[in-house]
């Protein structure tokens, strides 16, 4: 079977701030529809910054990026979650919701299925009228994802959005967006974390960034197949595949510092 | 006792108290009302004078409310002009500062002469000591918003119309509120003092000049039921923005939650 083209693409991208920082040195990667893919690196490494070109919200310095959001047409095939939820504190949680679908022109009354099939999906049903300030850290996030699905985007970029959140809500939300990735099809996510765990239990490839410059130095498979239930945490291959990739950052951080 | 009971009930002891104080000084001291009249002087004055200190009352809320919401609708759209265009901002800011460090005072005079209707050259004078506060307010909070929400409305390319309508004009909510609180007690001191420059001159007069009038003519208690009439009118404005505020932002902003800071 022919593989699918890349719904992301970056071919040996560099990224120079005013500043003159070099953020991001020949990076190239691709993801492909309905893959999960985990970059894992230091802080400083570039990461968020692969996701910002990703998301057309800055321009390469070289290279080339081809993706979703970068293509004329309408604004909600790439959705982005921060690792703060950034959800408007003065709307609902339905209106936060409707966001995404109100700036492509669609009418409350219009967008209301939509909003409140995610809104049950992400277990917030009950707190349609809520502000966000009643809400706790991971039911906030989980309304931050509900507004990324509403419009289902082709592609999910997340940054670390659950660095800020205690370990068991964050297990339980690994879990949850699994699910919703696989439910909703064909839809690419691509996902930056520093949690090794993380990035084993999430993704079916994992690019292992170093900083200064920034850029891509492994690239591990995890082969694991999907549903991944919450035992497969516990599991030998799991703990294999941690291990692979701990190696594979403890090499990367070597070569770093031989480098520098 | 409750915490509702003992935030409303305090201030009142304390106030009565006070007022208590005053009319056992002036009796006890044998103070003659026209160097201090008792509590209960100034209110029988008020009772007894209402009929002709109401018509000049409404002249003073008329300036008051008219250059409140005119500092409203001019502070909010001179924000949003500036928002839109940095370069405006930057050639009108300057103006909008010196109007702002003018004493209103020494410049009234002037505005007396140039506009030929006293009512619209007090109304300019208490909007120049009002718009200030909502103007760089507002400016400051159409600035203020999320840079992370700012990605998200160009990631899904909201229109400026959109920007402004669902993210920066609710962003600035708070900030324009709190200088709409600021403005409300500042309009008031604007058409006190556009008036006492004014002077009694005029049929229609507002409290200012009825109490400079009871001034020429010793009248002491009437000076004082004048000013508890402003008084009130003050404390009204102030009890009425904060209502607004609350309802505007209670369900929402960190500066009306009910936790204790």
């Amino acid at each position: 079977m022919p593989e699918a083209p890349p719904l992301i693409h970056l071919q040996h991208v560099d990224k120079r701030f005013d500043s003159g920082l070099q953020a991001l040195s020949d990076v190239s990667l691709a993801v492909r529809p309905g893959e999960f893919v985990a970059l894992l690196g230091p802080s400083g490494c570039g990461k968020s910054t692969v996701l910002r070109l990703a998301a057309g919200l800055e321009p390469a310095s070289a290279g080339r990026v081809s993706a979703p959001a970068l293509r004329p047409g309408a604004g909600e095939q790439t959705a982005f979650v921060f690792q703060e939820p950034t959800l408007m504190p003065w709307a609902t949680v339905f209106d936060n919701v409707w966001l995404p679908l109100r700036l492509q022109g669609q009418g409350r009354a219009q967008a209301a299925p939509a909003v409140r099939s995610v809104l049950a999906r992400v277990g917030l049903a009950d707190f349609e009228t809520a502000h966000p300030a009643q809400l706790s850290g991971g039911m906030k996030m989980r309304a931050s994802i509900a507004r990324a699905l509403v419009s289902q985007p082709q592609v999910l970029l997340m940054d670390e959005p659950f660095a800020a959140l205690d370990d068991i809500t964050r297990q339980a939300l690994n879990a949850d967006l699994l699910q919703w990735w696989s439910a909703a099809g064909t839809m690419a996510a691509l996902f930056v974390t520093h949690s090794v765990a993380e990035a084993v239990f999430l993704s079916q490839r994992v690019l292992v960034m170093a900083a200064r410059p920034g850029r891509v130095v492994a690239e591990v498979g995890i082969d694991a197949p999907y549903p991944r239930p919450a035992g497969f945490r516990h599991s030998a291959a799991f703990a294999e595949a941690c291990r692979r990739l701990g190696d594979a950052l403890a090499a990367a951080h070597d070569g770093a510092s031989h480098a520098a | 006792m409750s915490g509702a009971l003992r935030s409303r009930a305090l201030p009142a002891l304390v106030l009565l108290a006070l007022m208590g104080g005053w009319e056992l000084l002036v009796r006890a001291a044998h103070i003659p009302a026209y160097t201090l009249p008792a509590p209960s002087l100034v209110l029988l004055t008020l009772v007894a004078n209402f009929g002709s200190l109401a018509g000049s009352w409404w002249v003073t809320l008329k300036i008051t409310f008219g250059a409140l919401a005119l500092a409203c609708a001019g502070g909010a759209l001179i924000a949003a002009v500036f928002a839109l265009s940095p370069l405006l901002e930057r050639a009108l800011f300057p103006v909008a500062v010196v109007l702002q460090v003018t004493p209103i005072v020494a410049v009234a005079p002037l505005i007396l002469i140039y506009v030929e209707s006293t009512t619209a050259a007090l109304l300019l004078c208490a909007w120049i000591v009002a718009f200030f506060p909502i103007l760089s307010n507002t400016v400051t909070g159409l600035r203020a918003t999320d840079p992370n929400l700012r990605d998200l409305f160009r990631l899904y390319r909201a229109t400026p119309w959109q920007r402004l309508a669902l993210l920066r004009a609710p962003s600035a909510l708070p900030y324009f509120l709190a200088g709409l609180r600021i403005s409300g007690g500042l309009s008031l001191i604007g058409a006190v003092t556009a008036e006492m420059v004014a002077g009694a001159a005029g049929r229609e007069t507002g409290l200012a000049s009825r109490i400079l009038e009871a001034s020429f003519r010793t009248e002491t208690p009437k000076m004082f039921a004048a000013l508890a009439l402003l008084v009130a009118t003050g404390v009204l404005i102030f009890w009425g923005l904060n209502a607004l505020s609350r309802a505007l932002l209670g369900p929402w902003h960190a500066s009306e939650s009910s936790r204790p800071h």
